[in-house]
């Protein structure tokens, strides 16, 4: 919701706006009187619509600065039903080739919406700490030293949470394909793209896998 | 009080000689401004009626009410120094360099000074506040001595019904509503990460107004005619028609809802703009969402509460008839008016209550609040509904009759976020890791006190039941219920639960407990009984009553005593504690929240570096998780720039 | 914004607070403000409300013997719409560097305003009843005394920023001073229009 009073031409907006809403009003009122409530009603009612409809403007991106030595090297790995899959360790074991790495896999601790709003989270974190025990243990098993946390339930938040600790020089995001993705659906890598300046990858994994 | 953390600050203005120590601010040339402006006041008030021809020229009753009730006040916050900032700032004089010397407490006369940071404000209105508490504790004692025995032993009706109404005013406007805002001043902008409120000289200016409220009431006593008597909701026309000491009731309103909605103000700025990087909405601590939404309340309802007194004002003072029916007034309409405040008022005066308990509970069974984001969403809940049901205060009054069951039906309603959040806590200390210290009494007294005063809100939510029951002391046994077994309770947790935080010192637990079981117990026996007397006949607000209830009201009154010298263990375990407790450590509850996370007491400007918040605030007993990231080596990677 | 501060060498002063919002703290609070205000207002129309439609007996409006000032107030209508083009006058000229504009818009807004305070006085005079006449003229001089005292405190408004303009301050970025009072202004201005169409015309 915007606020009508955020500028002065904002507020000289909503003037001019009630001097025409009022000359209706009145000259409803002097016609009829009920007529005149009947416009007032109207009119209030378009005047909160209009006000309540209005988006402010987006967020300006976010600067990951790089956070340790000049040549390590920080990627961040947010992934959930997709942490166990082949495709997910090859990525991270191909980009963590050759190079002084940490990687940080952040599982967000996704949840129904019922669930989410009674704050009930222990079984969706139960079940992301599972799934990230079993992608870490795949990791160190192929010789990747990787660090695992359970994340927000938000997949955007639980980057931008990681972020502010662990200075990404890169984000891996990876998700189902389109139109069996919620994160998809919801626009997570197109809004961490615009939020954040890290190179952002997505892994499209279920279908030929494509970065 | 306050520990300096090793930084280099400056000192106080080097005290001043001569001229320049009566015109310098504070509390001497206030001593010559509050007079200066009343006779302003006066002269204004001479000047016009000498102009409109009206005699007598010199009428003191808009004397005072012009000169002694609006300009002296002025003069006086303006000797003080509340102004002086913004007069220069107006007049385009170049600015001054911050040197920051109002700002913080190196010794107690900082405490008396104008001062802009939020601790010292915080500490400020609380112990202002306690002093009031004290004030209208020692009028309730005067006339429940009166109260003890059948018939008039002490004092007239007239000056009985007076001590009521202060009492109810002073408890009301002077202790509950602003001890919240005091606690909440010191300790939300620690809780949000931020360096100090949004507006600190604002908040100056609200402290200020609030001894002047304060001083108001308590000079009707000596006015012409005795304080104010018509009760703290001065319904027209008993109070059209009453003594001076109902205007200075109707003008210390202003004042004191002039405090509350400057503060309420700052809250809501500084909890819009001013959290931590990485604390949205729904990573606010419970005790940031109470005050915000009670900070809403007071926005939206205070000014009717203004109106209302406005216009009994003008009826007294300007002849105007509001409330005149055989001038086409409407005296109904004021107890719309009115109640459409004090209705959500009394959501003012528990919500914050509710904010601090759920800290407290969460900390002492080191668990996660059961269902935060319904907790919070209750808070809303109750904010919307607390606006729909002020009539129940008036199925008795003849209003009409139909917008009695829909104001019923909505009052029952607000039983259901207020019931989730009761269970909510309940569910919180289930299967936790309980730890039964003073805060934690106070809460567990709060849950079940509260929840016996809502019940008996539920009874008088049914409209037959309140067409029994109206205006006898089954209702003062509900407001008692809810307001002190609800309300001061909270206030207590609160202050011994952040005791430690303000003042750098643990109080005396032993103490402590004491306080507790004496407090629960007398309080308990002075208002349980009056659910009985109400419901037997004895009506409200009566001086004298009918011999069959002179049993119960001996046993009142005698354990209203008790009450009252049960917090002489509160006061002197604060006291002591405060100048020569055990030195606390930053963290004694060890706590998640931004604020435990500093020194006790907390450093002048707060935070070194503003944390960097990565999680919820009750993460108790949850593997890795993390509320903030403090400062230091790898907190700061994510710069987000702003327009 | 995040500066890693040695802690022996600190600087004074507190660190500067993170900007959690877009809203700038200030056009906030004045908003919030203004909201409060409206609230009174709002049980000033409330009072209104009781004695024109409750109470059984306040038809035709106004009531017999009275008579409102209708012309003279809509004149002064459009003296306090004017006074708001000339304030939006003044702010949009400090945007685009305009100074005198500026200068001149305050001063025409504050001149206006200031017409429209000593007219209120002047129809209080001539009005032909008192505030002691019936629950109409309470009403009646309720609000628009209520809307005159928010013009006061809107002239004071102007006069800070008028004074401050003619000693140079404000620039096209920087008019926090001017912005803050152009809002309130309008503010005042749409009570008057509500004030105006409840009171004289309905």
């Amino acid at each position: 919701m915007r606020n009508p009073f955020r500028s002065e031409a904002e507020a000289y907006r909503f003037l001019l706006l009630t001097v025409g809403a009022f000359t209706l009003i009145v000259a409803g009122a002097f016609v009829n009187r009920w007529l005149g409530v009947a416009v007032w009603l109207v009119v209030s009612t378009a005047a909160v619509q209009f006000y309540f409809r209005q988006r402010g403007e987006p967020r300006p991106r976010a600067h990951v600065e790089h956070v340790g030595p000049e040549d390590e090297r920080r990627i961040l790995v947010i992934a959930d039903e997709t942490l166990g899959g082949d495709a997910l360790q090859g990525l991270i074991r191909e980009r963590a080739e050759g190079v002084r790495e940490q990687v940080l896999v952040v599982c967000p601790a996704l949840n129904s919406p019922v669930r989410h709003w009674a704050s009930d989270e222990d079984a969706a974190r139960a079940g992301a700490q599972a799934r990230l025990d079993d992608c870490l243990a795949a990791l160190a098993a192929a010789g990747v030293e990787a660090r695992g946390e359970i994340g927000d339930a938000d997949p955007l938040q639980a980057i931008e949470d990681a972020l502010r600790t662990f200075g990404a020089d890169e984000i891996v995001i990876a998700t189902h394909p389109e139109g069996h993705s919620h994160w998809l659906e919801r626009g997570v890598v197109s809004h961490a793209r615009a939020r954040f300046d890290a190179p952002i990858t997505h892994l499209v994994v279920g279908a030929e896998p494509e970065s | 009080m306050t520990t300096d953390t090793g930084h280099v600050t400056h000192e106080g203005p080097a005290p001043a000689r001569g001229l320049r120590r009566v015109t310098a601010p504070g509390f001497l040339r206030a001593a010559w401004m509050a007079p200066l402006f009343f006779g302003i006041g006066l002269g204004l008030v001479v000047f016009f009626r000498r102009l409109a021809g009206w005699d007598p020229v010199f009428d003191w009753t808009i004397i005072v009410a012009v000169g002694a009730l609006t300009t002296a006040p002025f003069g006086f916050l303006g000797g003080i120094g509340v102004f002086d900032y913004w007069l220069r700032y107006v007049s385009g004089a170049p600015t001054r360099p911050e040197d920051h010397s109002s700002h913080g407490a190196r010794r107690w006369q900082d405490y008396f000074r104008v001062n802009t940071d939020h601790k010292v404000i915080g500490v400020q209105y609380l112990v202002t506040t306690f002093a009031f508490f004290i004030i209208g504790g020692l009028l309730a004692m005067f006339f429940r001595a009166e109260l003890a025995r059948p018939g008039l032993q002490y004092m007239d009706s007239q000056t009985y019904n007076g001590l009521v109404s202060a009492h109810a005013v002073l408890m009301i406007f002077l202790f509950i509503i602003p001890a919240f805002a005091g606690l909440a001043n010191f300790v939300v902008p620690l809780m949000l990460g931020a360096p100090d409120m949004a507006f600190p000289r604002l908040n100056a200016l609200s402290f200020w107004l609030l001894p002047i409220a304060g001083i108001m009431f308590i000079s009707s006593f000596l006015a012409p005619g005795g304080a104010f008597a018509a009760g703290w909701t001065g319904y027209p026309s008993l109070a059209s028609g009453a003594p001076l000491g109902q205007t200075i009731f109707n003008l210390g309103v202003q004042w004191a809802g002039a405090s509350s909605i400057l503060t309420a103000l700052n809250f809501l700025v500084t909890i819009i703009t001013m959290r931590a990087p990485g604390m949205t909405f729904w990573r606010m601590p419970l005790l940031v969402w109470a005050n915000f939404t009670t900070s809403l309340l007071v926005v939206i309802a205070t000014p009717f509460i203004a109106g209302s007194q406005f216009f009994v004002l003008f009826d007294r003072v300007l002849h105007t008839n509001f409330f005149n029916p055989s001038e086409g007034g409407y005296v109904l309409g004021y107890q719309h008016i009115f109640w459409f405040y004090s209705h959500p008022a009394v959501y003012i005066m528990m919500l914050p209550g509710f904010g601090i308990v759920s800290e407290v509970i969460a900390v002492f069974s080191r668990k996660p609040i059961f269902g935060y984001r319904l907790m919070a969403l209750s808070l809303m809940g109750i904010l919307v509904l607390g606006f729909s049901v002020w009539a129940h205060h008036m199925f008795v009054a003849g209003m009409a009759p139909w917008l009695r069951v829909p104001m019923m039906v909505s009052t029952l309603l607000i039983a259901v976020p207020t019931g989730i959040k009761i269970f909510s806590w309940l569910a919180t200390m289930w299967e936790g890791r309980l730890h039964f210290n003073t805060p934690m009494l106070f809460a567990l007294g709060f849950i079940s006190m509260f929840v016996l005063g809502g019940l008996s809100g539920i009874y008088l939510g049914s409209v037959p039941i309140d067409i029994h029951a109206s205006d006898t002391y089954f209702i003062v046994a509900h407001i008692h219920y809810v307001l002190f077994g609800g309300s001061v309770l909270t206030i207590f947790a609160g202050i011994y639960y952040w005791f430690p935080k303000m003042t750098g010192r643990m109080y005396n637990e032993r103490l402590g407990k004491v306080h507790f079981w004496l407090t629960f117990v007398s309080f308990n026996l002075t208002f349980f009984p009056m659910h009985w007397l109400g419901l037997r006949g004895m009506p409200r607000r009566v001086s004298d009553y009918a011999d069959r209830f002179g049993d119960l009201n001996l046993v009142i009154t005698i354990s209203s005593f008790a009450l009252g010298a049960s917090t002489v263990v509160f006061f002197y375990n604060i006291i002591t504690s405060w100048a020569r407790g055990p030195i606390a450590v930053s963290n004694p509850w060890r706590s998640m929240t931004l604020e435990w996370q500093v020194s006790s007491p907390p450093p002048i400007f707060n935070f070194d570096e503003i944390p960097q918040v990565v999680g919820g605030p009750y993460e108790y007993g949850v593997p890795g998780a993390r509320h903030a990231v403090m400062s230091g080596g790898a907190a700061g990677a994510l710069q987000e720039t702003h327009p | 914004m995040n500066a890693h501060v040695e802690a022996a060498e600190h600087h004074h002063g507190p660190p500067v607070a993170n900007q959690s919002s877009r809203v700038s703290a200030t056009v906030l609070g004045m908003f919030l403000f203004i909201a409060s205000e409206a609230m009174l207002f709002g049980s000033f129309f409330a009072a209104y409300f009781f004695v024109r439609v409750v109470n059984p007996s306040a038809e035709p409006w106004p009531p017999e013997p009275f008579h409102l000032p209708v012309f003279v107030a809509g004149v002064n209508t459009a003296i306090l719409l004017t006074s708001s083009f000339s304030m939006h006058w003044a702010l949009q000229s400090i945007k685009r560097g305009n100074r005198a504009g500026m200068k001149a818009g305050l001063v025409l807004t504050f001149a206006m305003g200031l017409a429209f305070l000593l007219t209120q006085m002047i129809e209080y005079a001539h009005v032909g009843f008192n505030t002691g006449d019936h629950a109409f003229a309470s009403v009646f001089f309720g609000l628009t005394g209520l809307h005159g005292a928010h013009v006061f405190v809107g002239l004071t408004l102007l006069g800070m920023a008028t004074v401050r303009a003619f000693r140079g301050h404000f620039t096209p970025e920087h008019h926090h001073g001017v912005e803050l009072p152009g809002i309130y202004w309008h503010f005042v201005d749409i009570m008057w229009i509500v004030v105006y169409a409840t009171i004289y015309l309905l």
